[in-house]
């Protein structure tokens, strides 16, 4: 270790376990965007592979993808914001579960653009659309959710939009 | 320990007796039972969090202690939620629930972004596991724009009545035209200074406060934009944390600026959007980096000792530790002016005054009387002359310069006088011009005060204007946007000038101006440029590929591409430099 962190260029690489027993080797000033995974190189578990038994490969490849871009010296502004668009234009179950993991591996921007991203899919819609969109099944009675909606009629009084795009 | 926190800032001064009579509050005596249970922790999915806590109605009396045993949580316990395992399993279609598996934590976070609450609260009704997740929304947002005030009120009342949110993030609220409701509303802001509030959003009424007094010593307070409300300058201000505050459409005094300056010592950040009636902004911190006062508020009331003349409208600003200063938008016939700004790094330029005579009554007096109003404002715009000349000596070593359209006008009529222009240290200069306003020899003789520019932006705008113009000064303006610059401006050079764009405003149409006549004005504006820079790398022109959406043509793209090919065969100092059309 003594030698290693003598020379400044010299790079240092993890190796990555996705769930599904896939291996990814990252440069580990990437990988430790990953507060999760920061903390595991801190405490030394960084010689053998990381495995990240709740993310799935290709969640994990997103991820790599996003951290590389956004890690990356060389991208400027105007590249992360073309790719982070891009990036929430996902399906929106690849973008739930990249939040997820995101979640997990502690990754803070993720989290937060993903987190915008869902809630973007939700926004100015009726609960109906919602339902539809996350495909969320409803077990209120028709009754009960009436008292609901009865109670605060300002609520459910705006303009919101039934369409699911 | 966290939990009981929030229990006893529950009990604290927000009475929910008020609330019980229109709304029973069952659910906030549940919701602490939520609160303390997960949390925020995220830990727990909806599913696990129905089922353990399941809104039975067995609610533990020591939680919360003072909500007493008649309030009845019947409704909730009526029918205890599935929890979420069998509702997946319920669910045998080839698509999965995913988002309602997600941690709490995670939705609240992905609710609390949604723009409003009532969308938030919206939620409530997708399914029993989504019942209770809005109580724990962080970010509020109210507004009455649409509908009835009573049912604003009571929704207002019931959210904030079952929030569990042991801490609020953003609390925006539009309650302009409810000032009667003000105690109501009081209570609201209490319920958020309570919960350490960090960013606050407030459009209220310009002549009534309804902030309530523990408002004004909000210490958790980060942000704060208020829209067209009204301060009192005899409260104690005590913000410890504000780094930023925006006023906007307000009349605020000096008094009530002294009194925020002086209880906010973290403040870095001002922005008053056409906030008016202060005489002398005093910034004496030495961490208020930026001031922006982006436009004046006319408000005739406010100049009791105006004399008629104009020569009493006036403003300044002692600011000597300022870093950034934005000056734009309208200040009418106001004129501010900078007494102490001598830390200036960077400094945007662009209001527009105008003669005071055009707030006249009657602007449009018959010709005979045309000599003497030109008299009348003499000293106005001799007022002008002297406040540009006093801007160039304070901006001197400003390394980042923005300048608009009024102040290239000013120039000019000094450059006719031949009043020396003192050299700029700016390195990289902004010049916002109106299409048809601008003046070329103004413009032009900035650049040549700017010898050590090395970028050069010029931002085309053409937003509608008032043709109104003094005739005092249209002849020098005249003149001076016919120049022939060359011949005026000789023997010059731009020895470090690397780059050049020209840009054209977004959402401008410019079908009526592809005449030559609205192009000539940035052309020698471009070649005076390409002649002179010795080592310009690059001169691009952007332009939008889009169709215009005023006139379905690609107005912009003909516009500039007129421009460029008339400046390809212009001379150039630099033999590399290349023009760049870029789409």
């Amino acid at each position: 270790m003594a030698e290693a962190s003598s020379s400044i260029t010299e790079k240092f690489f993890l190796t990555l376990k996705s769930s599904d027993g896939d291996e990814f080797v990252l440069e580990e000033s990437i990988a430790i965007q990953s507060i999760t995974i920061k903390n595991m190189v801190e405490d030394g578990c960084s010689s053998s592979v990381i495995p990240l038994s709740k993310v799935d490969t290709e969640t994990l490849i997103k991820v790599i993808e996003y951290m590389k871009m956004h890690s990356s010296t060389s991208s400027n502004e105007e590249e992360i914001e073309n790719f982070d668009k891009k990036f929430v234009s996902n399906s929106i179950n690849t973008i739930l579960n990249i939040l997820e993991a995101a979640n997990f591996l502690d990754i803070n921007n993720l989290l937060e653009l993903c987190a915008e991203a869902v809630a973007n899919r939700i926004k100015n819609k009726t609960p109906e659309a919602v339902r539809k969109i996350f495909n969320i099944t409803s077990d209120f009675t028709p009754e009960e959710e009436a008292e609901i909606r009865n109670e605060t009629p300002w609520a459910f009084e705006g303009n919101l939009d039934h369409s699911l795009d | 320990m966290a939990s009981s926190g929030d229990c006893s800032e529950d009990d604290g001064s927000i009475s929910y007796g008020d609330y019980s009579e229109e709304d029973d509050c069952r659910n906030s005596i549940s919701s602490g039972d939520y609160s303390e249970d997960d949390g925020f922790s995220g830990c727990m999915s909806c599913g696990d969090y129905s089922e353990e806590d399941g809104f039975s109605g067995s609610i533990s009396s020591d939680d919360c202690s003072e909500d007493d045993g008649s309030i009845s949580s019947g409704d909730f316990s009526e029918d205890p939620p599935p929890s979420k395992k069998q509702e997946v399993s319920e669910v045998e279609g080839p698509l999965d629930d995913y988002i309602s598996q997600l941690p709490d934590a995670l939705l609240v976070q992905i609710l609390s972004l949604l723009p409003t609450t009532e969308e938030a609260y919206a939620t409530c009704v997708l399914s029993k596991g989504w019942q209770h997740l809005w109580t724990s929304v962080y970010n509020f947002y109210f507004s009455h724009f649409r509908g009835k005030s009573k049912r604003f009120l009571s929704f207002v009342d019931y959210v904030l009545a079952h929030s569990v949110a042991s801490k609020i993030k953003k609390f925006e609220i539009h309650c302009s035209r409810l000032f009667k409701y003000k105690s109501q509303i009081g209570r609201w802001l209490r319920f958020a200074v309570d919960k350490n509030v960090e960013d606050v959003i407030i459009y209220s009424d310009p002549h009534v406060c309804i902030l309530p007094e523990s408002f004004f010593t909000c210490s958790s307070l980060i942000t704060l934009h208020l829209v067209e409300s009204c301060l009192v300058s005899d409260i104690v201000i005590a913000w410890k944390s504000l780094t930023s505050i925006k006023l906007e459409d307000m009349v605020v005094v000096d008094a009530e600026i002294m009194n925020i300056l002086s209880g906010c010592p973290s403040l870095e950040t001002i922005v008053f959007h056409k906030v008016g009636g202060f005489r002398r902004l005093e910034i004496k911190s030495s961490k208020v980096k930026s001031l922006a006062l982006e436009g004046y508020w006319l408000d005739e009331g406010y100049w009791p000792d105006d004399d008629g003349s104009g020569s009493n409208r006036s403003f300044e600003i002692f600011a000597p530790y300022l870093q950034h200063l934005e000056l734009s938008q309208d200040f009418y016939d106001f004129r501010c002016r900078l007494v102490d700004v001598s830390s200036l790094v960077d400094a945007k330029i662009t209001f527009d005054i105008k003669c005071f005579k055009e707030f006249q009554d009657n602007p449009d007096q018959d010709s005979d009387d045309d000599e003497e109003e030109d008299d009348s404002c003499r000293d106005f715009h001799q007022g002008f002359k002297t406040l540009v000349q006093d801007y160039l000596q304070k901006l001197r070593c400003a390394t980042k310069l923005t300048i608009g359209t009024w102040f290239t006008e000013v120039l000019c009529i000094l450059q006719f006088k031949e009043v020396p222009i003192p050299d700029l240290k700016c390195k990289y200069l902004e010049l916002e011009l109106h299409l048809e306003k601008f003046n070329l020899y103004g413009a032009a003789g900035l650049l040549r005060a700017s010898p050590l520019v090395e970028t050069v932006i010029i931002d085309v705008e053409n937003q509608p204007f008032n043709d109104f113009r003094c005739r005092f000064e249209f002849g020098y303006l005249e003149k001076g946007d016919n120049i022939d610059l060359q011949r005026y401006i000789s023997s010059f050079v731009f020895p470090n000038l690397k780059k050049v764009k020209i840009v054209i405003s977004p959402g401008m149409c410019l079908e009526d101006h592809l005449e030559w006549e609205y192009i000539r004005k940035v052309f020698q504006l471009s070649k005076f440029l390409l002649k002179n820079a010795l080592v310009l790398e690059k001169f691009v022109i952007v332009s939008s590929r889009r169709r215009c959406e005023i006139c379905y043509t690609k107005c912009v793209s003909r516009y500039l591409s007129r421009l460029a090919k008339k400046l390809l065969n212009c001379p150039r100092s630099s033999a590399n430099s290349v023009i760049i059309f870029q789409e």
